[in-house]
């Protein structure tokens, strides 16, 4: 029996996997598609549906978002504009490698491989930053609303035609386009939204005060989104029915995972976030040496580890959250007023 | 996998797009509206209390 062209297991394992996944991204701030793609690789989806299920699962968790950050209010506009143009450009030139290399029959390798980096290095960062934390007793990230010296330097570099940025600099709009073209061809590439590449790269290299860099990540994400859904959707690679469930459950976990901010402090639990991206990339490691071997069994102790390290996680958070709760004396009082 | 049968490829983009904006959008709404009663039933019964 099947159901949405879904077996019921399959049905269980998305649901309960997209509701810790949002949990997780809930509370660490993020999309989550960098869980989803490979995810769905190790399963045996191909790599063009992978990729194009996890930019389309990014996009609803794209408009969730918006919805909750409406008021937001520091979104600069023409930025946004010029960098969903360069975002768009990219996720086209990704997508068309994709197929290429998936015409070469190594379309799976290559994005497996990619993301085997990509995760040990989110992976790093968080465990870096983890380890900072308890050197000093306190997150040392600092959040100034000046522009760092980097994108000062770009800054300084005036190649025609230049942009006014709200914040009072400026920026070329080469560098604005070619910032949104690499984020989009790594996005369109491995079917990620590029949250975490965006949103530093128009603060560091762009150069707009933090709060902009936010608010305009996100506006330009929700379009790149849309374009990288619809563009793998014309193609038939977005599995409706997979990114379907997936999202009934991150959508959920997303309102337990924000609210838990107000409630248990991050660094309690980021050092278990940046093992599980560790965990993660050697899962897909181990699924491609699974799949040269030809030994089935590594493939299923890839998607264990995978899945089971976000779990581990996503409780961890939840039974944060609960030790806070039996602590407080008012509970209910606090979570529901964190909502309004 | 479900597939779009017999709709052409810049129709099936479209939908994609609109299907998932539809259902984010639903959930958004659908979870908050129950979040909203959960929370007041929660406050209710700690008024009880």
């Amino acid at each position: 029996m099947e159901i949405l062209g879904l077996t019921p297991e399959l049905l269980v394992l998305f649901v309960s996997f997209g509701f810790m996944v949002g949990v997780l991204f809930g509370f660490f701030g993020m999309g989550g598609a960098f869980l989803i793609t490979p995810t769905l690789l190790i399963l045996g989806y191909p790599a063009p549906v992978a990729i194009g299920s996890g930019l389309a699962f990014y996009f609803g968790t794209s408009v969730i978002a918006v919805m909750k950050h409406y008021d937001i209010g520091h979104v600069n506009y023409k930025l946004g504009a010029i960098l969903f143009v360069g975002l768009t450009i990219g996720i086209e030139g990704g997508r068309i490698i994709v197929f290429g290399l998936e015409e070469m029959g190594i379309a799976s390798l290559v994005t497996g491989i990619a993301y085997v980096v990509l995760l040990a290095g989110i992976g790093s960062i968080f465990l870096r930053r983890a380890m900072a934390i308890d050197d000093t007793g306190d997150d040392t990230a600092s959040e100034e609303d000046e522009i760092p010296a980097v994108a000062q330097k770009i800054q300084s570099y005036t190649i025609p035609p230049m942009i006014s940025l709200v914040s009072g600099g400026r920026a070329s709009l080469w560098t604005i386009s070619g910032t949104g073209g690499v984020v989009g061809l790594v996005a369109g590439m491995l079917g990620v939204g590029g949250g975490f590449m965006r949103m530093p790269a128009i603060y560091y290299v762009i150069g707009t005060p933090l709060a902009a860099a936010v608010g305009t990540s996100l506006f330009a994400g929700l379009f790149s989104g849309a374009f990288g859904a619809f563009t793998y959707g014309v193609s038939g690679s977005v599995d409706l029915a997979t990114v379907a469930v997936l999202l009934v459950g991150s959508a959920l976990g997303a309102r337990i995972g924000s609210a838990a901010t107000t409630i248990v402090d991050e660094d309690d639990v980021i050092i278990y976030f940046g093992i599980m991206m560790l965990l993660a990339s050697l899962a897909i490691g181990l699924s491609e040496i699974g799949n040269w071997l030809g030994i089935g069994l590594i493939d299923v102790l890839s998607v264990l580890l995978l899945v089971g390290s976000a779990f581990f996680v996503g409780a961890m958070v939840l039974y944060q959250v609960g030790k806070a709760l039996r602590r407080s004396e008012t509970p209910a009082t606090r979570l529901v007023g964190e909502e309004h | 996998m479900l597939e779009l049968i017999n709709v052409p490829p810049i129709a099936q983009g479209a939908i994609v797009v609109a299907a998932i904006t539809i259902l984010a959008v639903g959930l958004y709404a659908g979870y908050a509206v129950v979040e909203r009663f959960v929370g007041n039933r929660m406050l209710e019964a700690l008024d009880d209390v």
